[in-house]
């Protein structure tokens, strides 16, 4: 298991500098020139010599490998630099966003499991029966639906139509007068749609995967040996059947953390929401390097600790992988 | 009066719209204490009985029965909740492959200690250790707290067994409990298995495929051919002096140490596809013996001239 866990954790780091470097080469790749978004369209005269005491400063007259290098030893004081944009330290934006996209996904991861581990349980338990096949038609439609056109059409019938919900961002605009249970009420309000959406896309690939394993696992010799010992079916599925049939789905929750983290850059942008996902957004299009840089490095190192940890959480309760070579 | 009765037995399976029968006329009787042995080769039906006793074949396959009686309880109409007090409890039963047979992410200790909590004894760490000391599993605490893929075959199928007796079963159902392991462990397990029976004074059901394992075991035989019994009696007379011609013919492609023939003579041919019974007796294209009869009548199970003997043959008298 030590040596599992050190192999692991030095793969990792191997991946996070990957990342780090494909972020940094695609970024020189974009159109446009990274001191684009600064001076390129300034039309002052003084914007050739802000230019090139912009060029100065950031090494932007240096060979990548050079720049990447400076980056990388300036990361490891943890020092993401600064915006292009606003002159503010990268730390600081991210620090405002992270919160937020992380409130809005775990809300709707916790939602989509509460949801749809329960929805997967029936529609195997009830195999080929009407439930079943409700469940199907669902899943179906929550695969095909592109998420930015159900957000689009949620909003024009609750925010424009109905006018019960605000369309976009997190707060109303006065909401620094509010009470503070008026402003949760406020921000709970802006929460529903796109937490709700994201509910949704997410729901039917978990459901299906829950029922797919339920009914693999029913099969087994194990479950007849439950039965045969007497047990109540409710005991059967959740005791017996189940726990075994949730051993992969550790492994979907590893790998739904991008979402959870990075933040989904469209449904973002559609929402107006403050959250990572717009900032990188918003990062890429105006070329602000230092914030791209750091919001990729901060996403994947959240995103590999996350598959790490899911390694753990798998072993943890796997007696196969916990134990394995022991006894 | 006997514990468990069992009168024209038919199971079918539903496979793409058809109905294929696995077992037919079936019919046997179990006293109290008593030991029936079930022989026969794979897809002969055996398990099938096994399984069906206990209501735990798939939903593919449809039971009926004259009679299907466990202790005056019709079993194949019993409600949910009666059933359940029935399976673990008087009846327990140990599969054919220990390695698939215990749930992999529970403690041993817990996949036997639920079914004390079941069938009345409320949960007993110190009963469940006597039950591992019972079926003679080294280190009963050890045992207890490890996950099955910590234990050997033998010692998972150890599990099973206690888990089947953790009820104090009235009636024990083996199926095929040694088909999946060694074979210097077979032996143990069935000794085993002899012993508790007798120590607890338990009706057995042994299904095997293995007549030779079976000698000495159990004080009655049944041979089932194509789903049909074919011949029940005593193991030593049936072992003896085989009535039926599938019974000779099987016995006689044993290996035995006295004999010196290099080539064990096989039954020729090949058991008839379940799709496709062919009308009258199953064995009759295999059969040296077969007469006209054989080809229209289905034999039924009628008492030989040893009347604890009865065999399904029409050498020995034409069903009318």
């Amino acid at each position: 298991m030590g040596a599992y866990l050190l192999r692991r954790l030095s793969l990792t780091l191997v991946v996070l500098v990957g990342i780090t470097l494909l972020t940094s080469v695609v970024m020189r790749l974009a159109p446009g020139g990274l001191t684009g978004g600064v001076t390129d369209l300034s039309a002052r005269a003084s914007a050739h010599e802000q230019r090139k005491k912009f060029i100065a400063l950031y090494d932007l007259d240096k060979p990548w490998y050079v720049q990447y290098g400076r980056w990388l030893k300036r990361l490891s004081r943890l020092d993401f630099g600064r915006s292009f944009k606003d002159d503010r330290p990268v730390l600081e934006k991210i620090g405002e966003r992270l919160p937020n996209t992380l409130l809005l996904n775990f809300l709707s991861l916790g939602l989509v499991f509460l949801v749809a581990i329960p929805v997967g349980v029936l529609a195997a338990v009830k195999q080929n029966t009407f439930w079943d096949r409700a469940v199907s038609v669902f899943v179906f439609v929550g695969f095909s639906v592109p998420t930015f056109w159900l957000a689009l059409m949620l909003m024009i019938l609750f925010g424009v139509n109905l006018g019960w919900l605000p369309l976009s961002g997190l707060h109303s605009l006065n909401a620094d007068e509010m009470s503070f249970a008026a402003y949760g009420a406020d921000m709970g309000k802006h929460l529903i749609l796109p937490v709700l959406i994201s509910t949704f896309t997410g729901l039917a690939g978990l459901s299906r995967f829950v029922r797919n394993g339920l009914l693999e696992v029913i099969r087994q010799d194990y479950i007849r040996t439950a039965r045969a010992k007497g047990l109540p079916e409710s005991r059967v599925i959740f005791h017996h059947a189940l726990r075994n049939a949730l051993l992969p789905v550790i492994t979907i929750l590893g790998l739904s953390l991008p979402d959870l983290i990075g933040g989904g850059f469209i449904f973002e942008t559609i929402f107006a929401f403050p959250g990572m996902g717009r900032l990188g957004f918003d990062a890429i299009m105006a070329r602000d390097f230092p914030v791209v840089m750091g919001v990729g490095t901060i996403a994947a190192f959240l995103t590999l600790a996350g598959n790490f940890l899911a390694d753990l959480a798998y072993a943890a309760v796997d007696p196969r992988i916990r134990l394995s070579g022991k006894r | 009066m006997s514990l468990l009765t069992i009168e024209n037995l038919r199971v079918e399976y539903r496979r793409g719209g058809k109905r294929i029968p696995a077992v037919r006329n079936v019919s046997f009787s179990l006293a109290p204490g008593e030991s029936l042995g079930i022989a026969g080769e794979s897809g002969s039906g055996k398990s099938t009985v096994a399984l069906s006793l206990l209501r735990l074949l798939p939903e593919s396959a449809t039971v009926t029965a004259d009679t299907l009686c466990f202790e005056g309880q019709e079993i194949l109409s019993l409600a949910p909740g009666p059933l359940r007090a029935l399976r673990g409890g008087p009846v327990g039963i140990v599969f054919q492959d220990p390695f698939s047979a215990l749930n992999p992410v529970l403690t041993v200790g817990e996949q036997v200690e639920e079914v004390l909590e079941l069938h009345g004894e409320g949960r007993s760490r110190a009963r469940v250790l006597s039950l591992f000391g019972q079926v003679r599993l080294p280190d009963p605490a050890g045992v207890y707290g490890a996950y099955p893929h910590q234990l050997s075959g033998g010692q998972r199928q150890r599990a099973c067994l206690a888990i089947a007796m953790a009820g104090r079963p009235k009636l024990l159902i083996a199926d095929e409990p040694t088909t999946a392991l060694d074979v210097t462990v077979q032996r143990d397990i069935l000794n085993l298995l002899d012993d508790v029976r007798r120590e607890l004074k338990m009706a057995l059901l042994l299904v095997t495929h293995n007549v030779g394992l079976l000698s000495e075991r159990t004080d009655r035989l049944a041979i089932l051919y194509a789903g049909e019994m074919v011949e029940i009696g005593p193991t030593a007379t049936v072992l003896g002096t085989p009535s039926h011609p599938y019974t000779q013919g099987l016995l006689k492609s044993l290996p035995r140490l006295s004999h010196t023939e290099r080539r064990l003579p096989a039954l020729p041919g090949q058991p008839p596809d379940p799709r496709d019974i062919p009308v009258g007796c199953p064995f009759r294209p295999r059969c040296p013996s077969a007469f006209a009869p054989c080809a229209t009548e289905d034999p039924v199970l009628r008492p030989m001239k040893n009347p604890s003997v009865h065999a399904a043959c029409h050498l020995y008298g034409v069903t009318p």
